[in-house]
């Protein structure tokens, strides 16, 4: 008889404390959790959450088990609460595009950025106007929970596996797998510069769903045939410029000159 | 049977508490769903994008749940009546009940399904209709498995179908049917004898079989290496391929949580990749060369008939342009 009790947990205690907690960010990744709906019941029966300063105010200097950090490091602020973040937890997680590829922010990083915050900011002279980077460049992360948003269920999913101690990871399969079980139409098939093949799925492929060409949000699978998918592009007619701006949507385009040098 | 009788029957079918599934014509698509009635059948004999596959196979199924110490494994499956099944699906049938022969989910699923096949007459062997009546039978449906199959002319496209049935219960439905509708009971029984024709196995296939091993240096799969993307949907579509991945998951309730199986492809990277990381699959050439392989060397090795149904759904939707015929041919030509 195979005993499949789960293990008390090895991030710690029965009820691991939690924090979850934003950067410079839309808080669009921390809404997915709020929006768990009945998930969500199981989630804050399973975990104490003390540190959850979306929903609520007051901070409790404590360690942590598990944290969740969406966002980006826009601010010496935000590196503060990052690398404080890391000494006080057992197991970070980063979640969201933003956190772990670097996200639409990004995009500032392949142009002018000098010239772009002085069309924003009427005074720039408090203005920080760093690089953007994923998470993992400033501090060692655990996991890594892409998307934009994030989807809800592997949210959950993941939870659930920590709670049993179990390392949780996210099949290295494309959005092509999730999109051609649906039965969406292909877009790539259609001419579109669709980057579905080359991206780590599991958002069940929401865009593909409205007709919408995958952007990569969700980072690309760890050794994608990207070399082949761009001799498609090219037969497509799509333009360097094209290209470059499909891939900076989500900061992208850095490992994608990567993957093709390699 | 002409389409008003067809009509009755499937009406009786769902009465009998069937979904019944076919071929239906959508936005100029021809998609396999559940219907409600016989017209929305399309007999055009376009072939559907994707399969039957899902039906039997499911992209993704729950084979047990566990609460602590107590599992559960659900093996209920509900009846279902697959209608319009064409000669190249059925052919993946015959894969599938070899594969899955103990398998207690697929049987289930099995014992619950009727599987009803129809084929315009001259679409797969270009035969007249008064050749077929003489062949029709031991060529092609001797060697399938079905319960019920409707034959149908191409001359006499908008009124009659030819029933053959292929089990003991495909003609236990239809006399019930018969008994219960006032349908003048026609049909004729066609005697399974297995997969394989007299003649022996399929020489094409003997051919690329004894062609294939050993041919992972040659440029076949080089070019393939350098135009493939590894998207997978050419295994997803593929009839035939039945490949799939356990995952054990965990439910946010405490000590709870399910076992789940679901399709994969040999495309992925880590479909191959064992405990300490090791790959089988190193990198797309031999991705490719192994999907290919497993088709038309290991599968004719095992059951002695193709792994391939000739259907050619890999090469409509390959992005990269990729046919499956073309690759065959340089393999034979080699």
């Amino acid at each position: 008889m195979i005993n499949i009790n789960p293990k008390p947990t090895r991030l710690g205690r029965e009820k691991p404390t939690v924090a979850i907690i934003s950067l410079t960010a839309c808080n669009g990744c921390l809404m997915e959790i709020i929006n768990l709906g009945q998930l969500l019941k199981g989630v804050v029966d399973r975990l104490q959450i003390t540190e959850f300063p979306l929903v609520r105010s007051g901070k409790s200097p404590t360690k942590f088990d598990i944290a969740f950090i969406e966002g980006s490091v826009v601010t010496k602020e935000n590196l503060k609460t990052l690398e404080q973040l890391r000494k006080q937890s057992k197991f970070l997680i980063a979640i969201g595009a933003c956190a772990c590829i670097g996200g639409i922010p990004e995009i500032k990083n392949y142009r002018d950025r000098e010239k772009l915050i002085k069309q924003i900011y009427k005074s720039t002279k408090n203005i920080e106007n760093p690089l953007i980077k994923p998470l993992k460049e400033y501090v060692k992360i655990d996991l890594e929970i892409p998307g934009c948003p994030p989807n809800k269920k592997e949210i959950a999913k993941i939870i659930a596996s920590l709670l049993v101690g179990k390392i949780p990871c996210i099949p290295q399969r494309p959005v092509c797998y999730e999109c051609q079980i649906r039965e969406y139409n292909c877009l790539l098939q259609k001419g579109l510069p669709c980057l579905g093949s080359i991206t780590l799925g599991g958002c069940q492929a929401v865009c593909l769903k409205s007709g919408e060409i995958c952007s990569a949000c969700r980072g690309f699978l760890s050794k994608p045939a990207a070399k082949n998918l761009i001799k498609i592009f090219k037969k497509q007619g799509l333009s360097d410029q094209d290209l470059n701006n499909l891939l900076e949507k989500f900061g992208v385009r850095d490992e994608f000159e990567k993957i093709l040098k390699s | 049977m002409d389409k008003k009788q067809l009509q009755k029957f499937i009406q009786w079918l769902q009465e009998k508490n069937y979904i019944v599934i076919g071929p239906t014509k959508e936005d100029g698509q021809i998609l396999i769903k559940t219907i409600s009635e016989s017209s929305q059948l399309d007999f055009s004999g376009q072939l559907p994008l994707y399969s039957f596959k899902k039906y039997l196979v499911p992209s993704r199924e729950i084979l047990f749940k566990y609460k602590k110490d107590d599992f559960k494994a659900d093996l209920t499956a509900f009846k279902q009546a697959l209608i319009g099944v064409s000669i190249f699906d059925l052919k993946a049938i015959l894969l599938y009940n070899q594969v899955f022969e103990k398998d207690p989910y697929y049987q289930a699923r099995l014992n619950n399904t009727l599987i009803i096949g129809q084929s315009q007459i001259p679409q797969f062997q270009n035969l007249s209709f008064k050749v077929w009546e003489d062949k029709y039978e031991e060529d092609i449906l001797e060697h399938l498995q079905f319960d019920i199959f409707l034959g149908q002319a191409k001359e006499k496209k908008s009124s009659e179908f030819k029933i053959f049935t292929g089990s003991k219960k495909g003609q236990q439905i239809l006399n019930d049917f018969a008994k219960q509708s006032g349908w003048k009971s026609d049909f004729e029984h066609v005697e399974y004898a297995g997969p394989i024709k007299e003649e022996g196995a399929n020489p094409e296939m003997m051919k690329i079989k004894e062609k294939m091993p050993g041919s992972l240096e040659t440029d076949i799969w080089q070019n393939l290496d350098q135009r493939c993307i590894e998207c997978g949907k050419c295994t997803i579509v593929c009839p035939t391929c039945f490949c799939f991945s356990l995952t054990d998951q965990p439910c946010l309730n405490k000590d709870e949580g399910m076992r789940k199986r679901c399709w994969d492809s040999c495309f992925y990277s880590e479909f191959s990749e064992i405990t300490g990381g090791h790959k089988f699959l190193k990198n797309t050439a031999e991705r490719i060369y192994n999907w290919y392989y497993h088709k038309f060397v290991r599968i004719p090795d095992e059951y002695n008939f193709p792994g391939c149904v000739g259907c050619g759904r890999c090469s409509m939707v390959c992005p990269a342009g990729i046919k499956i015929h073309e690759v065959l041919e340089s393999i034979k030509t080699k």
